[in-house]
Protein backbone atom coordinates (compact mmCIF):
# COMPACT_ATOMS: atom_id res chain seq x y z
CA UNK A 1 0.00 0.00 0.00
CA UNK A 2 1.39 3.27 -1.28
CA UNK A 3 2.12 6.29 1.86
CA UNK A 4 -0.29 8.32 -0.10
CA UNK A 5 -3.23 5.66 0.26
CA UNK A 6 -2.10 5.31 3.62
CA UNK A 7 -2.33 8.96 4.61
CA UNK A 8 -6.07 8.94 2.98
CA UNK A 9 -7.18 5.59 5.07
CA UNK A 10 -5.84 6.69 7.76
CA UNK A 11 -7.48 10.17 7.58
CA UNK A 12 -10.69 8.11 7.09
CA UNK A 13 -10.42 6.22 10.11
CA UNK A 14 -9.46 9.11 12.19
CA UNK A 15 -12.79 10.89 11.27
CA UNK A 16 -14.87 7.91 11.41
CA UNK A 17 -13.46 7.01 15.33
CA UNK A 18 -13.95 10.75 16.61
CA UNK A 19 -17.29 11.13 14.70
CA UNK A 20 -18.18 7.67 16.17
CA UNK A 21 -17.40 8.91 19.44
CA UNK A 22 -18.36 12.31 19.74
CA UNK A 23 -21.77 12.11 17.71
CA UNK A 24 -23.32 8.91 17.04
CA UNK A 25 -22.77 7.72 21.14
CA UNK A 26 -24.89 10.48 21.65
CA UNK A 27 -27.38 9.74 18.80
CA UNK A 28 -29.29 6.86 20.64
CA UNK A 29 -32.01 5.08 19.20
CA UNK A 30 -34.17 2.60 22.07
CA UNK A 31 -31.15 2.79 24.23
CA UNK A 32 -28.86 1.59 21.58
CA UNK A 33 -25.95 3.30 19.28
CA UNK A 34 -24.38 2.83 15.81
CA UNK A 35 -21.05 1.88 14.83
CA UNK A 36 -19.89 3.51 11.45
CA UNK A 37 -16.26 1.91 12.37
CA UNK A 38 -17.61 -1.58 11.10
CA UNK A 39 -18.31 0.80 7.82
CA UNK A 40 -14.92 1.01 7.07
CA UNK A 41 -13.59 -2.50 7.13
CA UNK A 42 -16.84 -2.96 4.28
CA UNK A 43 -16.36 -0.21 2.28
CA UNK A 44 -12.61 -0.99 2.69
CA UNK A 45 -13.77 -4.64 1.45
CA UNK A 46 -15.94 -3.36 -1.21
CA UNK A 47 -13.55 -0.88 -2.90
CA UNK A 48 -10.25 -2.47 -2.08
CA UNK A 49 -10.73 -6.31 -2.55
CA UNK A 50 -10.11 -9.35 -0.03
CA UNK A 51 -6.85 -8.14 1.43
CA UNK A 52 -6.54 -4.31 1.36
CA UNK A 53 -9.87 -4.71 2.94
CA UNK A 54 -8.32 -6.70 5.71
CA UNK A 55 -5.76 -4.95 6.75
CA UNK A 56 -7.47 -1.69 6.46
CA UNK A 57 -10.48 -3.34 8.48
CA UNK A 58 -7.45 -4.49 10.88
CA UNK A 59 -6.18 -1.18 11.02
CA UNK A 60 -9.86 0.32 12.22
CA UNK A 61 -10.53 -2.03 14.48
CA UNK A 62 -7.49 -1.98 16.56
CA UNK A 63 -7.64 2.12 16.56
CA UNK A 64 -11.30 1.61 17.64
CA UNK A 65 -10.49 -0.76 20.27
CA UNK A 66 -7.58 1.91 21.38
CA UNK A 67 -10.70 4.15 22.88
CA UNK A 68 -12.52 1.53 24.04
CA UNK A 69 -12.08 -0.43 27.17
CA UNK A 70 -13.31 -4.03 25.91
CA UNK A 71 -10.51 -6.23 24.84
CA UNK A 72 -7.70 -4.61 23.11
CA UNK A 73 -7.40 -6.30 19.38
CA UNK A 74 -11.40 -7.96 19.39
CA UNK A 75 -12.39 -5.03 16.79
CA UNK A 76 -9.14 -5.68 14.78
CA UNK A 77 -9.77 -9.45 14.64
CA UNK A 78 -13.83 -9.20 13.55
CA UNK A 79 -13.10 -6.05 11.14
CA UNK A 80 -10.08 -7.90 9.66
CA UNK A 81 -12.32 -11.18 9.03
CA UNK A 82 -15.20 -9.24 7.33
CA UNK A 83 -13.48 -6.61 5.46
CA UNK A 84 -11.81 -9.90 3.93
CA UNK A 85 -15.16 -11.75 3.38
CA UNK A 86 -16.68 -8.93 1.69
CA UNK A 87 -14.03 -8.77 -0.71
CA UNK A 88 -14.22 -11.69 -2.01
CA UNK A 89 -17.48 -11.91 -2.30
CA UNK A 90 -17.93 -8.53 -4.01
CA UNK A 91 -14.89 -10.28 -6.27
CA UNK A 92 -17.72 -12.89 -7.48
CA UNK A 93 -20.85 -10.95 -7.83
CA UNK A 94 -21.44 -8.36 -10.47
CA UNK A 95 -22.01 -4.71 -8.98
CA UNK A 96 -23.98 -3.11 -11.47
CA UNK A 97 -27.05 -3.03 -9.36
CA UNK A 98 -26.75 0.17 -6.88
CA UNK A 99 -28.22 -1.83 -3.70
CA UNK A 100 -25.75 -4.65 -3.98
CA UNK A 101 -23.62 -2.61 -1.57
CA UNK A 102 -26.06 -1.51 0.53
CA UNK A 103 -27.01 -4.99 0.96
CA UNK A 104 -23.97 -5.98 1.43
CA UNK A 105 -22.88 -3.09 3.97
CA UNK A 106 -26.36 -4.12 6.00
CA UNK A 107 -25.12 -7.93 6.03
CA UNK A 108 -21.83 -7.70 6.80
CA UNK A 109 -22.57 -5.41 9.90
CA UNK A 110 -24.77 -8.21 11.31
CA UNK A 111 -22.25 -10.35 10.98
CA UNK A 112 -19.57 -8.40 12.65
CA UNK A 113 -21.90 -7.63 15.71
CA UNK A 114 -22.91 -11.24 16.08
CA UNK A 115 -19.20 -12.37 15.51
CA UNK A 116 -17.77 -9.45 17.45
CA UNK A 117 -20.16 -11.18 20.53
CA UNK A 118 -19.18 -14.53 19.81
CA UNK A 119 -15.81 -14.28 20.55
CA UNK A 120 -16.43 -11.63 23.11
CA UNK A 121 -18.44 -14.54 24.96
CA UNK A 122 -15.49 -17.29 24.69
CA UNK A 123 -13.26 -13.86 26.21
CA UNK A 124 -15.76 -14.25 29.22
CA UNK A 125 -17.22 -10.58 28.21
CA UNK A 126 -20.76 -10.35 29.38
CA UNK A 127 -22.04 -9.25 26.03
CA UNK A 128 -24.99 -11.35 26.21
CA UNK A 129 -26.22 -8.55 28.57
CA UNK A 130 -26.91 -5.89 25.86
CA UNK A 131 -30.17 -5.85 23.87
CA UNK A 132 -28.70 -7.53 20.94
CA UNK A 133 -31.24 -7.76 18.71
CA UNK A 134 -32.01 -4.07 18.48
CA UNK A 135 -28.15 -3.61 18.57
CA UNK A 136 -28.18 -5.62 15.09
CA UNK A 137 -31.04 -3.43 13.68
CA UNK A 138 -29.90 -0.02 14.60
CA UNK A 139 -26.01 -0.50 13.70
CA UNK A 140 -26.98 -2.21 10.23
CA UNK A 141 -30.04 0.17 9.53
CA UNK A 142 -27.72 3.15 10.00
CA UNK A 143 -24.79 1.22 8.27
CA UNK A 144 -27.09 0.62 4.95
CA UNK A 145 -27.83 4.20 5.01
CA UNK A 146 -24.54 5.59 5.39
CA UNK A 147 -23.07 3.25 2.98
CA UNK A 148 -22.89 5.02 -0.08
CA UNK A 149 -21.01 7.88 1.53
CA UNK A 150 -18.46 5.47 2.83
CA UNK A 151 -17.96 3.60 -0.70
CA UNK A 152 -17.13 6.82 -2.09
CA UNK A 153 -14.75 7.81 0.54
CA UNK A 154 -13.06 4.17 0.31
CA UNK A 155 -13.19 4.62 -3.54
CA UNK A 156 -11.19 7.72 -3.26
CA UNK A 157 -8.85 6.28 -0.83
CA UNK A 158 -8.43 2.85 -2.36
CA UNK A 159 -7.65 3.73 -5.90
CA UNK A 160 -8.23 0.05 -7.80
CA UNK A 161 -5.33 -1.93 -8.70
CA UNK A 162 -3.64 -3.09 -12.08
CA UNK A 163 -2.06 -6.03 -13.19
CA UNK A 164 1.16 -5.61 -15.29
CA UNK A 165 -1.45 -6.19 -18.53
CA UNK A 166 -3.59 -3.24 -17.11
CA UNK A 167 -6.53 -5.05 -16.47
CA UNK A 168 -8.15 -4.57 -13.22
CA UNK A 169 -6.78 -7.13 -10.13
CA UNK A 170 -8.42 -7.73 -6.79
CA UNK B 1 -6.47 -13.09 -17.78
CA UNK B 2 -4.10 -12.60 -14.39
CA UNK B 3 -4.28 -16.11 -12.30
CA UNK B 4 -6.19 -14.87 -8.74
CA UNK B 5 -3.77 -14.33 -5.88
CA UNK B 6 -5.74 -16.61 -3.67
CA UNK B 7 -2.05 -17.12 -1.69
CA UNK B 8 -0.76 -14.36 -1.07
CA UNK B 9 -4.25 -12.61 0.40
CA UNK B 10 -5.00 -15.38 2.66
CA UNK B 11 -1.65 -15.60 4.17
CA UNK B 12 -2.07 -11.55 4.43
CA UNK B 13 -5.72 -12.63 6.42
CA UNK B 14 -3.62 -15.13 8.66
CA UNK B 15 -1.31 -12.74 9.71
CA UNK B 16 -3.76 -10.10 10.36
CA UNK B 17 -5.51 -12.76 12.56
CA UNK B 18 -2.40 -13.89 14.35
CA UNK B 19 -1.97 -10.37 15.33
CA UNK B 20 -5.16 -10.12 16.43
CA UNK B 21 -5.25 -12.80 18.59
CA UNK B 22 -1.47 -12.07 19.86
CA UNK B 23 -2.76 -8.53 20.96
CA UNK B 24 -5.76 -9.61 22.62
CA UNK B 25 -3.75 -12.20 24.98
CA UNK B 26 -1.35 -9.38 25.37
CA UNK B 27 -4.12 -7.44 26.79
CA UNK B 28 -5.53 -9.94 28.91
CA UNK B 29 -2.50 -10.39 30.61
CA UNK B 30 -2.38 -7.21 30.98
CA UNK B 31 1.27 -6.25 29.48
CA UNK B 32 1.84 -2.78 30.29
CA UNK B 33 2.16 -1.48 26.70
CA UNK B 34 -1.57 -1.91 25.94
CA UNK B 35 -2.41 0.18 28.84
CA UNK B 36 0.28 2.73 27.51
CA UNK B 37 -1.39 2.26 24.32
CA UNK B 38 -5.04 3.20 25.04
CA UNK B 39 -3.09 6.38 27.24
CA UNK B 40 -1.75 7.75 23.87
CA UNK B 41 -5.12 7.24 22.26
CA UNK B 42 -6.76 8.91 24.88
CA UNK B 43 -4.42 11.86 25.06
CA UNK B 44 -4.29 12.03 20.82
CA UNK B 45 -8.38 11.41 20.47
CA UNK B 46 -9.13 13.84 23.41
CA UNK B 47 -8.00 17.29 22.05
CA UNK B 48 -9.80 16.06 18.43
CA UNK B 49 -13.10 15.02 20.57
CA UNK B 50 -13.25 17.92 22.37
CA UNK B 51 -13.02 20.09 19.18
CA UNK B 52 -16.04 17.79 17.52
CA UNK B 53 -17.94 18.35 20.48
CA UNK B 54 -17.05 22.09 19.86
CA UNK B 55 -18.21 22.11 16.98
CA UNK B 56 -21.37 20.29 17.62
CA UNK B 57 -22.89 23.00 20.38
CA UNK B 58 -24.51 25.11 18.82
CA UNK B 59 -26.46 22.45 16.30
CA UNK B 60 -26.98 20.27 19.14
CA UNK B 61 -28.01 23.59 21.77
CA UNK B 62 -30.68 24.13 18.50
CA UNK B 63 -31.64 20.66 17.93
CA UNK B 64 -32.83 20.61 21.97
CA UNK B 65 -34.29 23.71 22.00
CA UNK B 66 -36.57 22.68 19.27
CA UNK B 67 -37.34 18.85 20.21
CA UNK B 68 -36.80 18.61 23.68
CA UNK B 69 -37.94 21.96 25.06
CA UNK B 70 -41.14 20.65 26.89
CA UNK B 71 -38.96 17.91 28.02
CA UNK B 72 -36.76 20.22 29.65
CA UNK B 73 -39.64 22.71 30.72
CA UNK B 74 -41.20 20.01 32.66
CA UNK B 75 -37.87 18.40 34.27
CA UNK B 76 -36.97 22.26 35.34
CA UNK B 77 -40.68 22.22 37.08
CA UNK B 78 -40.03 18.73 38.66
CA UNK B 79 -36.41 19.84 40.17
CA UNK B 80 -37.55 23.00 41.09
CA UNK B 81 -40.22 21.07 43.71
CA UNK B 82 -37.59 18.63 44.88
CA UNK B 83 -35.24 21.55 45.40
CA UNK B 84 -37.81 22.98 47.60
CA UNK B 85 -38.43 19.18 49.41
CA UNK B 86 -34.78 18.36 49.91
CA UNK B 87 -34.10 22.15 51.60
CA UNK B 88 -36.52 22.06 54.13
CA UNK B 89 -35.20 18.56 55.03
CA UNK B 90 -31.77 20.14 55.11
CA UNK B 91 -32.83 22.20 57.85
CA UNK B 92 -34.27 18.56 59.73
CA UNK B 93 -31.19 17.00 59.40
CA UNK B 94 -28.18 19.30 59.46
CA UNK B 95 -28.07 18.98 63.26
CA UNK B 96 -27.54 15.08 62.65
CA UNK B 97 -25.14 15.41 60.45
CA UNK B 98 -23.27 18.15 62.06
CA UNK B 99 -22.50 15.40 64.63
CA UNK B 100 -22.11 12.33 62.57
CA UNK B 101 -18.22 13.34 61.16
CA UNK B 102 -17.42 13.66 64.86
CA UNK B 103 -18.86 10.53 65.78
CA UNK B 104 -17.03 8.62 62.95
CA UNK B 105 -13.96 10.65 63.68
CA UNK B 106 -13.87 9.05 67.33
CA UNK B 107 -14.69 5.18 65.55
CA UNK B 108 -11.56 6.19 62.96
CA UNK B 109 -14.23 4.93 60.60
CA UNK B 110 -13.69 7.40 56.73
CA UNK B 111 -16.99 9.13 55.99
CA UNK B 112 -17.45 10.34 52.39
CA UNK B 113 -18.51 13.74 52.87
CA UNK B 114 -14.74 14.30 54.41
CA UNK B 115 -13.02 12.85 51.53
CA UNK B 116 -11.53 15.50 49.04
CA UNK B 117 -12.61 15.64 45.50
CA UNK B 118 -11.85 16.51 41.87
CA UNK B 119 -14.73 17.63 39.54
CA UNK B 120 -14.07 16.87 36.35
CA UNK B 121 -16.30 17.20 33.31
CA UNK B 122 -17.89 14.09 31.45
CA UNK B 123 -16.25 14.49 27.30
CA UNK B 124 -17.21 11.74 26.15
CA UNK B 125 -19.94 8.94 26.32
CA UNK B 126 -19.55 5.17 25.32
CA UNK B 127 -18.40 4.83 21.92
CA UNK B 128 -20.21 1.23 21.43
CA UNK B 129 -23.04 -0.84 22.89
CA UNK B 130 -20.70 -3.22 24.81
CA UNK B 131 -18.37 -0.09 26.39
CA UNK B 132 -19.27 0.75 29.63
CA UNK B 133 -16.53 3.87 29.84
CA UNK B 134 -16.74 7.91 29.76
CA UNK B 135 -13.81 9.98 29.47
CA UNK B 136 -13.10 12.54 31.97
CA UNK B 137 -11.56 16.00 30.70
CA UNK B 138 -8.39 15.83 34.39
CA UNK B 139 -6.31 13.48 34.85
CA UNK B 140 -3.10 12.67 36.93
CA UNK B 141 -2.47 16.06 37.43
CA UNK B 142 -5.62 16.74 39.15
CA UNK B 143 -4.49 13.63 41.64
CA UNK B 144 -6.74 11.47 40.05
CA UNK B 145 -5.57 8.03 40.22
CA UNK B 146 -7.11 4.12 39.06
CA UNK B 147 -9.21 2.80 41.51
CA UNK B 148 -10.90 5.78 42.82
CA UNK B 149 -14.91 6.17 43.02
CA UNK B 150 -16.54 8.65 41.03
CA UNK B 151 -20.32 10.08 41.98
CA UNK B 152 -22.51 13.08 41.49
CA UNK B 153 -24.80 15.05 43.52
CA UNK B 154 -26.96 12.28 42.96
CA UNK B 155 -24.70 8.83 43.98
CA UNK B 156 -22.74 6.48 42.51
CA UNK B 157 -21.38 6.27 38.87
CA UNK B 158 -18.38 4.51 38.84
CA UNK B 159 -14.76 3.61 39.56
CA UNK B 160 -11.76 5.51 37.60
CA UNK B 161 -9.80 2.34 35.24
CA UNK B 162 -7.73 4.51 33.11
CA UNK B 163 -5.39 7.62 34.12
CA UNK B 164 -3.17 9.77 31.59
CA UNK B 165 -1.87 13.77 32.70
CA UNK B 166 -5.19 15.31 31.55
CA UNK B 167 -7.40 12.50 31.21
CA UNK B 168 -9.04 9.77 32.93
CA UNK B 169 -11.66 7.15 32.30
CA UNK B 170 -14.51 6.02 34.24
CA UNK B 171 -16.50 2.56 33.99
CA UNK B 172 -20.03 2.98 34.47
CA UNK B 173 -21.69 0.76 37.68
CA UNK B 174 -23.95 -0.18 34.23
CA UNK B 175 -20.48 -2.15 33.28
CA UNK B 176 -21.49 -6.53 33.74
CA UNK B 177 -18.26 -6.63 35.07
CA UNK B 178 -18.62 -3.98 37.87
CA UNK B 179 -19.57 -4.32 41.15
CA UNK B 180 -19.71 -2.92 44.67
CA UNK B 181 -20.85 -3.75 47.89
CA UNK B 182 -24.18 -2.40 49.15
CA UNK B 183 -26.20 -1.88 52.31
CA UNK B 184 -30.27 -1.90 52.21
CA UNK B 185 -30.66 1.46 54.11
CA UNK B 186 -33.47 0.37 56.22
CA UNK B 187 -32.84 -2.92 57.32
CA UNK B 188 -28.73 -2.44 57.33
CA UNK B 189 -28.81 -6.26 54.96
CA UNK B 190 -26.06 -6.60 52.86
CA UNK B 191 -25.11 -7.52 49.10
CA UNK B 192 -23.18 -7.08 45.91
CA UNK B 193 -24.95 -5.25 43.30
CA UNK B 194 -23.45 -5.43 39.68
CA UNK B 195 -24.07 -3.77 36.61
CA UNK B 196 -26.26 -5.66 33.55
CA UNK B 197 -25.39 -3.30 30.73
CA UNK B 198 -26.44 0.19 29.33
CA UNK B 199 -29.76 0.81 30.18
CA UNK B 200 -31.06 -1.58 32.67
CA UNK B 201 -31.22 -2.18 36.40
CA UNK B 202 -28.74 -3.32 38.80
CA UNK B 203 -29.01 -7.09 40.07
CA UNK B 204 -27.83 -6.90 44.06
CA UNK B 205 -27.06 -10.71 45.40
CA UNK B 206 -28.29 -10.89 48.93
CA UNK B 207 -28.63 -13.20 51.92
CA UNK B 208 -31.86 -11.82 52.47
CA UNK B 209 -34.73 -14.31 53.76
CA UNK B 210 -37.67 -13.86 50.75
CA UNK B 211 -40.01 -14.06 53.40
CA UNK B 212 -38.98 -11.24 54.65
CA UNK B 213 -39.00 -9.04 51.48
CA UNK B 214 -37.48 -5.76 50.53
CA UNK B 215 -39.98 -3.13 49.74
CA UNK B 216 -39.81 -1.25 46.38
CA UNK B 217 -38.09 2.31 47.03
CA UNK B 218 -35.57 0.94 49.67
CA UNK B 219 -32.15 3.03 49.43
CA UNK B 220 -29.29 1.14 48.74
CA UNK B 221 -25.66 3.07 49.28
CA UNK B 222 -22.50 1.14 49.36
CA UNK B 223 -21.42 -0.61 52.31
CA UNK B 224 -17.79 0.33 52.62
CA UNK B 225 -17.24 -2.91 54.48
CA UNK B 226 -13.83 -4.35 55.18
CA UNK B 227 -11.53 -4.34 52.14
CA UNK B 228 -13.89 -2.86 50.23
CA UNK B 229 -12.61 -0.30 46.74
CA UNK B 230 -15.21 2.32 48.08
CA UNK B 231 -16.48 4.20 51.31
CA UNK B 232 -19.38 3.64 52.79
CA UNK B 233 -22.41 5.87 52.42
CA UNK B 234 -22.32 6.73 49.08
CA UNK B 235 -25.74 6.31 47.23
CA UNK B 236 -26.06 3.83 45.07
CA UNK B 237 -29.75 2.34 43.84
CA UNK B 238 -32.94 2.46 44.72
CA UNK B 239 -34.91 -0.83 45.29
CA UNK B 240 -37.18 -1.29 41.95
CA UNK B 241 -37.97 -4.84 42.43
CA UNK B 242 -37.26 -8.31 43.79
CA UNK B 243 -36.81 -11.93 42.70
CA UNK B 244 -35.80 -15.44 44.79
CA UNK B 245 -32.59 -16.76 43.89
CA UNK B 246 -30.60 -20.19 44.73
CA UNK B 247 -33.62 -22.27 45.09
CA UNK B 248 -36.06 -19.67 46.85
CA UNK B 249 -33.36 -19.26 49.54
CA UNK B 250 -32.53 -15.80 49.18
CA UNK B 251 -33.40 -12.32 47.59
CA UNK B 252 -31.73 -10.82 44.74
CA UNK B 253 -33.30 -7.34 44.35
CA UNK B 254 -32.98 -5.26 41.06
CA UNK B 255 -32.54 -1.22 41.56
CA UNK B 256 -32.57 1.74 39.63
CA UNK B 257 -28.67 3.54 39.57
CA UNK B 258 -29.66 6.96 41.33
CA UNK B 259 -26.58 8.92 39.49
CA UNK B 260 -28.41 9.73 35.72
CA UNK B 261 -25.57 8.24 33.31
CA UNK B 262 -27.13 8.97 29.98
CA UNK B 263 -26.75 12.45 30.76
CA UNK B 264 -23.71 12.97 32.69
CA UNK B 265 -21.60 16.82 32.23
CA UNK B 266 -20.03 16.69 35.46
CA UNK B 267 -18.81 14.43 38.39
CA UNK B 268 -16.71 14.41 41.20
CA UNK B 269 -13.60 12.23 41.89
CA UNK B 270 -13.11 11.10 45.26
CA UNK B 271 -9.47 11.23 45.77
CA UNK B 272 -10.02 7.95 48.23
CA UNK B 273 -7.33 5.27 47.76
CA UNK B 274 -9.18 2.40 49.90
CA UNK B 275 -8.47 1.53 53.69
CA UNK B 276 -5.11 0.83 54.42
Amino acid sequence: MSRSIAVKVGLIIVTCVVIQTSYVADFRVAGVIGNIVILIAVAAGVEGGAERGAIVGFAAGLTFDAVLQTPFGLWALVLSVIAYVVGTFQRSVLRAAWWIPVATAVAATLASVILYVLIGQLLGQQFRSANLPMILLVTSVMNGLLSPVMLRAMHWALPQERSPSGLLAR
Amino acid sequence: MAAPRRGPRKLTLLVLVLLSITVITLDFRGVGVIDTTRGAASTVFGPLRSGADWIATPFRNTWNGVFNYDDVRKENEELRARVADLEGQQVIDADAAAQFPDLLELLDIPWVGSINTATARVVSRPASNFSYVVDLDKGSEAGIKVGMPVVTGSGLVGRITLVTAGRSQVQLITDPDFKVGVRVVTTQDLGTARGRGNGRSLRVDTAIDPELGIEDGARLTTSGTDRSAFPPSIPVAEVIGTTDASGGLVLDLFAEPYAELDSLTFVNVLLWEGLE
